[in-house]
C-alpha cells in the first residue's frame, strides 16, 4: 500500500487502490465496503472496498478474513500482504478523508454531515470500481446507523447490483472483512506516519496522541497541551468534534464568523433600521455607494 | 488632536514587505500569532489564483488582491501611546504592501464582495475630487468631460 | 446568506495592546519617503462639510494635498500581518479630496455678513485648528469656482458666489456621472484592472439616472442645504421615496436587498423580534447543532456527558 500521494499533502483527501485484477473484469463479483477512523477526533477517516470474482469466495474464508475489529495490528498487516499477494483474484481501493476535509466538510455553512460524507465516499467507490471495468454483481456495506435507509439510497443509485447493507457487516463476509483490513491499515498507516505540516525545527510535536478516540486520556492530554490561542489545533485534528471544540472554547481567542447565532443577527438589522427610520440625522447618512460598501468616514484612530 | 506619519522605516529597497491576509471571521485577538507554521503551508493554489486554505476547521476560499496602480498599502504603528493630549502622536510605517490575500467562507471571491467593490472607490474618487476643467464649464454644453485617470 | 449587521462597535477581545496598528491604502506620491528635514505627512481632524462633525484628513508632506480617511469595514473580518494577528479587519483608504469641499462652508459661514474678506481669515476655525493648512492646497484660480474674488496682488479678498458653486458642482456631478459610465464601460472591454469590474452601466440605466447618482456621491462632500439647491439647479429629479433617490442604477437594485434599508415598516422589525431568541450556545453547541446527527450512534456514543465534563479541566 503506496500512501505516498496522501503523505505528499494530507491537507486534502486521496483515493489509492490495486490494479484491476483482469479476473475481475470478466467473472462476477463481490465487493465489501467497510470504513476506518469514524470515531477518533485524530486524523483520517478511511473508506475501503476489496472486490473478487463470487467463485474465489472459498478462497477468501481460507485465506482468515475475521472480525477485523477482533484482531491485532499485526494480524491486520498480515492480512493486507496476504490481499497484496493476491493481486491475480482481488482488487482494493481506499479512499482518505483528510481530517481536514471531514473539518471543512462537517462545518461547512450549509449542513454536511458525517453520514452524508460517508455515503457519498462509498458511492463513489462503488462507482468507481465500476467505471474500472470490473464485474460487479453483489455488493456489501457495513454500516452505522439506519441500514435499511442507507441500502434504499445505493439501490437507488445502482438498480443493477444486488446490495446488502447491515452492520457487523464485517464479520458476516470475508469480503467486508477484507476490505475493512484495508481501511484499518491505511488509517493506522497515514496516523503513523503523519507529517505534521505545523512542526518547525523549534516546535516539535508530540506522537503521544494515544488512538484518537475523545475518550482515550493520552489523546485527551495531547489535544489539551497542542492549543495555539489563534490557530486552535495542527490540521491532524478535526475541529469539529465537540472534543476538539470544547477545548478550544476554553483555551483558545474567541473567533466569530457571520454564519454563527443566525436567530440572533436576523433580528439585529431589522432593529438598527427601526432607530434610523426614527432618528437618523440625514447629514450623518453616507450615500448607498459607500453603505453597500461597508465604507465609512473615519472620525478618529482611536485604540 | 494631529497624527505624524514616519515613513522612514519603509524608506528604499530594504523595505519590509507584509505578507497580509484579510480573514472571513472576528479573531477576538490583537497581538503574535504563528501565521507561517499553522496557515501558510496549508494554503493551497487550486489553479488561476484561486487560493484554499482552513481556518479552525473552516474551508477558506481566496484569492491575491492588488492594489491599483498608483497606490501603496502600509501597516501603520503606534509604538507608544502619547500621555497627554499635548505630546504629537506618531504613526510608524513599519511595513509596505502592493497586494494582500483577501479570503471568503467557502465561497470563491468574486467582483460582488465588499471588498471589491470598496476598492472601486480608488478610481471613484477621482472623478469627485479631481479639479474641473472651467472652459468647458462655460459653453453650458452636455459636452463629456474626460476625467484624467492621473495618478493621485 | 444571511443579512449582514452594518459594522459597528464590537466587543474587545483580549489584546496584549503592544501595539496598536492601522492597515491603510494611500497614493504613492504620499507614501515615498520624506527627506529628514521634511515635514511628515500628518493626520488631522477637520470639518467635514456634510456631517458637519470632524473627521480624519491626512495633509501630505509638502501641504500640498489633503486626502479623505475611509475605512472598509466588513463585519466579520480580522487581519493576519505577518506574524500577527489584528482583530480589527478594516482596510483605511487614503484617497485626496478637493480641497475646495473642505473650505466651502467657512465661505458660506461668512456670506451671511456679505463681506468681502481675505481668504485666510475666511477659514480659521478654533476647533479645527489645521484647517488653515488647507490654504496651501488651494490655488487663487481654484477659489474662482466658489467665490467672487476682488483686489490683486497678495491683498485679494473673497466672498462666497452660490451661483458659481453650483456651476461647479454641477461639473464636478457630470465628471462623476461619466466616470460611472465609463467603468463600466472598461469592464467589458476587459481591463486590465482586475479590481474594477464592479459593472454600473446598463441598458436601462439612462443619463438620468448616472447624474441622480453621481449627484448623490457629490453630495456626501457639501451641506444637505447646498445638495438639495444642487438638486434643483441641475433639474434632478428626486423619486418620492428617498431610499430610492440613493439607490445605485437600475441594473444594480437587486443588491440592494443585501443591506437593510431605512424603514418606517415596523412590521418587520414586529415579526423579526418575536422570533424565538434562542438561549446562547456555546460554540461546540453550534458546532454540534449544525450537523446532522441522525444516525450517528457510534458517535454519539463518544460525545457521552462524562467525556465532555472530563476534557473540560483546565
Amino acid at each position: 500500500m503506496d500512501l505516498c500521494d496522501f503523505e505528499e499533502d494530507n491537507t486534502k483527501s486521496c483515493v489509492v487502490g490495486s490494479e484491476v485484477p483482469d479476473v475481475t473484469k470478466g467473472e462476477p463479483c463481490c465487493l465489501g465496503i467497510d470504513e476506518a477512523g469514524r470515531g477518533p477526533v485524530l486524523g483520517p477517516m478511511v473508506y475501503g472496498i476489496c472486490y473478487c470474482p463470487l467463485s474465489g469466495q472459498d478462497r477468501l474464508k481460507d485465506m482468515g478474513f475475521a472480525d477485523s475489529k477482533t484482531l491485532t495490528e499485526e494480524q491486520r498487516e498480515k492480512l493486507f500482504e496476504a490481499i497484496a499477494g493476491a493481486g491475480e483474484f482481488m482488487g482494493w481501493t481506499i479512499h482518505i478523508l483528510a481530517p481536514n476535509a471531514i473539518s471543512n466538510c462537517m462545518l461547512r455553512r450549509s449542513k454536511y454531515n458525517l453520514n452524508t460524507l460517508s455515503h457519498d465516499t462509498a458511492i463513489g467507490l462503488i462507482q468507481r470500481t465500476l467505471d474500472s471495468g470490473v464485474n460487479l454483481q453483489e455488493v456489501y456495506v457495513d454500516t452505522v446507523g439506519d441500514a435499511s435507509k442507507y441500502q434504499d439510497k445505493l439501490k437507488g443509485i445502482f438498480p443493477d447490483l444486488d446490495i446488502t447493507v447491515t452492520p457487523k457487516a464485517d464479520a458476516k463476509f470475508p469480503i467486508v472483512s477484507a476490505a475493512s483490513i484495508c481501511a484499518k491499515v491505511a488509517r493506522d498507516r497515514a496516523v503513523k506516519g503523519w507529517g505534521f505540516f505545523e512542526e518547525t525545527e523549534d516546535s516539535a510535536i508530540s506522537r503521544k496522541f494515544g488512538s484518537g478516540y475523545p475518550s482515550d486520556p493520552d489523546t485527551k492530554k495531547w489535544l489539551a497541551g497542542m492549543v495555539d490561542p489563534v490557530f486552535g489545533f495542527p490540521q491532524f485534528v478535526r475541529f469539529s468534534w465537540s472534543t476538539a471544540s470544547k477545548i478550544l472554547d476554553d483555551k483558545a481567542v474567541p473567533v466569530n464568523w457571520d454564519d454563527e447565532d443566525e436567530d440572533e443577527k436576523a433580528a439585529t438589522p431589522s432593529v438598527l433600521s427601526f432607530f434610523a427610520a426614527k432618528g437618523e440625522d440625514p447629514k450623518q447618512k453616507k450615500h448607498q455607494y459607500f453603505q453597500e460598501r461597508f465604507l465609512h468616514s473615519v472620525t478618529d484612530f482611536g485604540s | 488632536m494631529s497624527v505624524e506619519v514616519d515613513l522612514s522605516g519603509v524608506s528604499g529597497e530594504t523595505a519590509a514587505a507584509a505578507k497580509l491576509h484579510l480573514l472571513p471571521c472576528e479573531v477576538e485577538h490583537t497581538g503574535p500569532a504563528q501565521v507561517t507554521r499553522f496557515f501558510t503551508p496549508g494554503v493551497r493554489d487550486s489553479g488561476q489564483g484561486a487560493l484554499q486554505a482552513s481556518f479552525r476547521g473552516r474551508e477558506l476560499r481566496g484569492e491575491n488582491v492588488a492594489l491599483p496602480d498608483g497606490y501603496t498599502g502600509l501597516v501603520l504603528k503606534e509604538k507608544h501611546k502619547a500621555v497627554s493630549d499635548e505630546e504629537a502622536r506618531v504613526f510608524h510605517a513599519a511595513q509596505k504592501f502592493q497586494e494582500f490575500t483577501y479570503w471568503n467562507m467557502e465561497t470563491p471571491p468574486s467582483k460582488n464582495d465588499g471588498l471589491q467593490k470598496a476598492l472601486h472607490w480608488l478610481e471613484i474618487t477621482k472623478a469627485i475630487h479631481s479639479p474641473v476643467d472651467k472652459n468647458i464649464s462655460q459653453n453650458g454644453s452636455h459636452t463629456r468631460v474626460k476625467v484624467e485617470d492621473s495618478s493621485p | 446568506m444571511p443579512p449582514r449587521r452594518e459594522s459597528g462597535v464590537k466587543g474587545k477581545g483580549s489584546s496584549s495592546e503592544e501595539t496598536d496598528q492601522w492597515v491603510v491604502v494611500l497614493p504613492d506620491s504620499v507614501a515615498e519617503k520624506q527627506d529628514e528635514d521634511e515635514d511628515r505627512p500628518t493626520f488631522v481632524k477637520l470639518l467635514h462639510p456634510k456631517t458637519e462633525k470632524g473627521a480624519m484628513f491626512l495633509f501630505s508632506k509638502d501641504n500640498q494635498q489633503v486626502l479623505e480617511v475611509l475605512a472598509f469595514q466588513e463585519e466579520f473580518r480580522s487581519w493576519f500581518v505577518g506574524e500577527s494577528v489584528q482583530q480589527d479587519g478594516s482596510l483605511h483608504m487614503v484617497t485626496p479630496v478637493d480641497p475646495l469641499f473642505l473650505v466651502l462652508p467657512y465661505l458660506v459661514k461668512a456670506y451671511e455678513s456679505g463681506m468681502y474678506m481675505p481668504i485666510d481669515q475666511l477659514v480659521s476655525d478654533g476647533q479645527y485648528p489645521e484647517c488653515t493648512r488647507l490654504l496651501s492646497c488651494i490655488q487663487l484660480s481654484d477659489l474662482e469656482h466658489i467665490c467672487d474674488v476682488k483686489g490683486s496682488g497678495d491683498v485679494r479678498a473673497c466672498r462666497y458666489n452660490k451661483e458659481r458653486t453650483l456651476e461647479w458642482l454641477k461639473q464636478k456631478v457630470e465628471q462623476v456621472a461619466d466616470k460611472l459610465t465609463d467603468s463600466s464601460v472598461r469592464v467589458t472591454g476587459g481591463a486590465q484592472l482586475l479590481t474594477f469590474t464592479h459593472s454600473l452601466k446598463s441598458e436601462q440605466a439612462s443619463r438620468d439616472d448616472y447624474l441622480r447618482y453621481a449627484c448623490g456621491l457629490v453630495s456626501d462632500y457639501i451641506s444637505t442645504d447646498l445638495s438639495k439647491e444642487l438638486t434643483q439647479h441641475m433639474g434632478i429629479k428626486i423619486p418620492e421615496k428617498k431610499e430610492v433617490n440613493c439607490a445605485e442604477p437600475p441594473a444594480k437594485k437587486a443588491k440592494l436587498s443585501e443591506i437593510p434599508e431605512a424603514t418606517e415598516d415596523y412590521s418587520k422589525f414586529a415579526v423579526k423580534d418575536e422570533k424565538p431568541k434562542n438561549t446562547k450556545m456555546t460554540a461546540a453547541q453550534r458546532a454540534l447543532s449544525k450537523v446532522d446527527k441522525t444516525g450517528m450512534k457510534s458517535i454519539a456514543s463518544f460525545f457521552s456527558p462524562k467525556t465532555a465534563a472530563k476534557s473540560k479541566k483546565k
